[in-house]
């Protein structure tokens, strides 16, 4: 009986260890993160999200859950440049000594980086640049190569599946990228007002020209007086949309909509999944969007509810 | 001589320059943060000598900084001051890598792990004043439960998204015998559990307990027990809602000095809190609680708070007001019920916020 039992218990053990082997597991900070790394990863990994695509990224609460599941991660995806500073308060917590944490920013051209001090009179500025580089799908290569490279160091038997699921992600992103310009086109260099400064890299893929912020400054909550300046803004620069996030009030959003007729998006700064084709499926939603809201056309996907 | 050795500043420079070197070596400030804050407070307390005066006094500040010692080892230090000067609220290191099996070791001086609210800084608590229950309850009484200590934890081998820490202290022990200038260590244990339900929030459930000799020469021994259950709700458009509840359980002993003997003295009590987080700005709830009172187990006290906070801008600047209904009942307090009326102002700068609870 006895030896039956410690046989079930080693069967159970081998079990364990096998299927734990089996798949790396990858944490990410965000879910683009997260999906750029299943996408390169394939078969080999399993991967997570800590925040949510709805979830403003700058505040998450560290939750003795995500340390344990950190815990059991081989890999952990940062954002970087400052924005999920709690990610090192759940790998702290998560006590786990063989994780490689590798920064997704480590090969982006950083926008926005200020010069001379920074200082809260500026608002939630990020010293290091702006930090919402994945809402640029160029950026999203640049991710995958740093991920890439972090799977083949902790898993080199299977470097050749990640390089090849690399230069799939690659080739899928250069071909999408030319369907999301092709469909943005129209919108060349027309002024646009974002709610928080998170679409200053999406801007910039898409050559469209933010002429101003709902915000008066980074994190800080409009005045009164900042919107009859943001109306005017509106006016002398033509601005005709307004992309907010859904975890702003739309409040200030639908005044200036209101008084201008910019019309208004409302888009998560991030995908809604971890999977493979997740992130790109973020970018088809938003692209589609706007250029349906823009030529007034019925939208067809809102990313987030418009 | 000392002049004569100044004189030479060359020779200075390069005897600091040799003392300093290895402390430059790879080191970067920490985060440095400091909370300030501004109280208003009207009571109709008979006990206060400011009875049905509205006062305003500056508090506490904090100075806290915090960073990685060394690869392995992470270090907090928290300073806080008033008009009767300055104190250490807590200074410890934790090893937060390193160790096999999910072990991780606390030293220092620190809010102890008894519960979720006695390790949280008060600056945190939206209803501005701890619970009275925990004041009466807990050893060290309004300053909270916080003694140098050695802390032992793992984190549970559980299956998926299940979070379970259990933890051992040897603590200081004076606060269980407090007025003494000799200390005995006592011992602390806590375990507790985090789930998280779905994406809709958070359960998180612990118990707690400690011991510490109440009095050193007949060396009685008091215990504590406690119990804390917490359920976090994310609601529509990033609203929070967050129910929390805490029950303890204290024995502790008097001395009658003239015979010399001890008699324990069995105590209980809970708090219930509902805190309602509106996106970023706003926030509202309730407190309940009931505990015997001290030195007259066999009365039963109660209050009952409303509270509710304002960010003015974002979480550097808070403003927090909360009233609070006393309801003694019997016994050296009579059965008058008292009201008091807070407010606060809490402005911080640097990484650590007046951050909500």
């Amino acid at each position: 009986m006895k030896k039956n039992i410690s046989l079930l218990l080693s069967a159970l053990f081998l079990t364990s260890a096998f299927s734990e082997q089996a798949k790396i597991k990858v944490a990410a900070s965000l879910p683009d993160l997260a999906s750029i790394a299943s996408a390169v990863g394939g078969e080999e990994v399993e991967v997570f999200s800590i925040a949510k695509s709805n979830a403003n990224p700058h505040f998450v609460e560290v939750l003795p859950s995500y340390m344990i599941r950190v815990a059991k991660a081989r890999i952990y995806v940062k954002a970087g440049l400052g924005l999920d500073q709690w990610a090192d308060a759940i790998l702290d917590g998560s006590r786990n000594n063989n994780i490689t944490v590798v920064d997704a920013s480590s090969g982006v051209s950083v926008l926005e980086k200020p010069t001379g001090k920074v200082d809260a009179s500026l608002g939630d500025v990020h010293p290091q640049g702006n930090p919402h580089y994945w809402l640029d799908p160029r950026n999203g290569v640049h991710v995958a190569e740093t991920v890439r490279d972090a799977l083949k160091k902790t898993d080199p038997a299977h470097a050749a599946a990640y390089e090849a699921n690399f230069e799939k992600f690659r080739t899928g992103s250069e071909s999408r990228i030319r369907d999301w310009n092709g469909r943005m086109a129209p919108l060349k260099g027309k002024a646009v007002i974002t709610y928080h400064s998170s679409w200053v890299y999406f801007a910039h893929a898409f050559n469209l020209r933010i002429v101003g912020y709902v915000e008066p400054y980074p994190g800080i909550p409009p005045t009164a007086r900042h919107l009859r300046e943001l109306l005017e803004t509106i006016k002398a620069e033509k601005a005709e949309l307004l992309i907010q996030e859904p975890y702003y009030s739309g409040k200030d959003p639908e005044f200036l909509a209101r008084e201008t007729g910019i019309k208004v998006f409302r888009f998560t700064p991030s995908c809604d999944g971890t999977g493979v084709g997740d992130y790109w499926k973020h970018f088809d939603d938003i692209t589609n969007a706007i250029s349906a809201g823009m030529s007034n056309t019925p939208v067809k996907n809102s990313a987030g509810g418009n | 001589m000392l002049s004569n050795f100044f004189r030479r500043p060359r020779k200075v420079a390069v005897l600091f320059s040799l003392a300093l070197a290895p402390a430059f070596a790879g080191v970067v400030n920490p985060d440095l943060s400091a909370l300030g804050q501004l109280r208003a407070q009207v009571t109709d307390d008979a006990a206060s000598p400011d009875r049905n005066q509205p006062t305003l006094s500056p508090g506490e500040a904090e100075v806290i900084l915090s960073a990685p010692l060394n690869p392995y080892f992470n270090g907090a230090f928290t300073f806080s001051g008033s008009e009767n000067g300055v104190a250490v609220e807590e200074a410890y290191t934790t090893m937060v890598r390193g160790l096999p099996w999910g072990l991780g070791l606390k030293a220092g001086k620190y809010r102890l792990d008894f519960g979720k609210l006695n390790a949280a800084h008060p600056h945190a608590y939206p209803f501005i004043d701890p619970p009275r229950a925990w004041v009466s309850l807990m050893p060290g009484g309004e300053e909270g439960f916080n003694e140098g200590a050695f802390e032992v934890s793992a984190l549970l081998p559980t299956p998926g998204d299940w979070a379970s820490t259990v933890s051992a202290d040897v603590i200081q022990g004076a606060s269980f015998h407090p007025g003494d200038d000799r200390a005995r260590v006592g011992w602390l244990g806590h375990w507790s559990n985090s789930f998280l339900i779905g994406d809709a929030g958070a359960l998180e459930a612990g118990v707690s307990t400690a011991t510490g000799l109440d009095d050193i020469d007949t060396k009685s021994r008091g215990v504590l027990v406690g119990g804390d259950l917490k359920a976090k709700f994310t609601l529509a458009n990033t609203a929070q809602l967050t129910l929390q509840g805490e029950g303890a359980y204290r024995r502790s002993h008097k001395v009658d000095t003239a015979t010399g003997t001890a008699s324990p003295e069995d105590r209980a009590g809970f708090f219930v809190i509902a805190d309602y987080r509106h996106p970023s700005r706003f926030s509202g709830g309730a407190l309940f609680e009931q505990w015997a009172r001290a030195g007259e187990a066999s009365v039963t006290d109660r209050a009952a708070r409303v509270f509710a906070g304002y960010a003015v801008l974002e979480e550097s600047t808070l403003f927090r007001i909360s009233v609070e209904r006393f309801m003694p009942d019997g016994g050296t307090l009579g059965t008058r019920a008292v009201h008091t009326v807070s407010a606060k102002l809490l402005f911080s700068m640097g990484p650590h916020k007046a951050h909500q609870f």
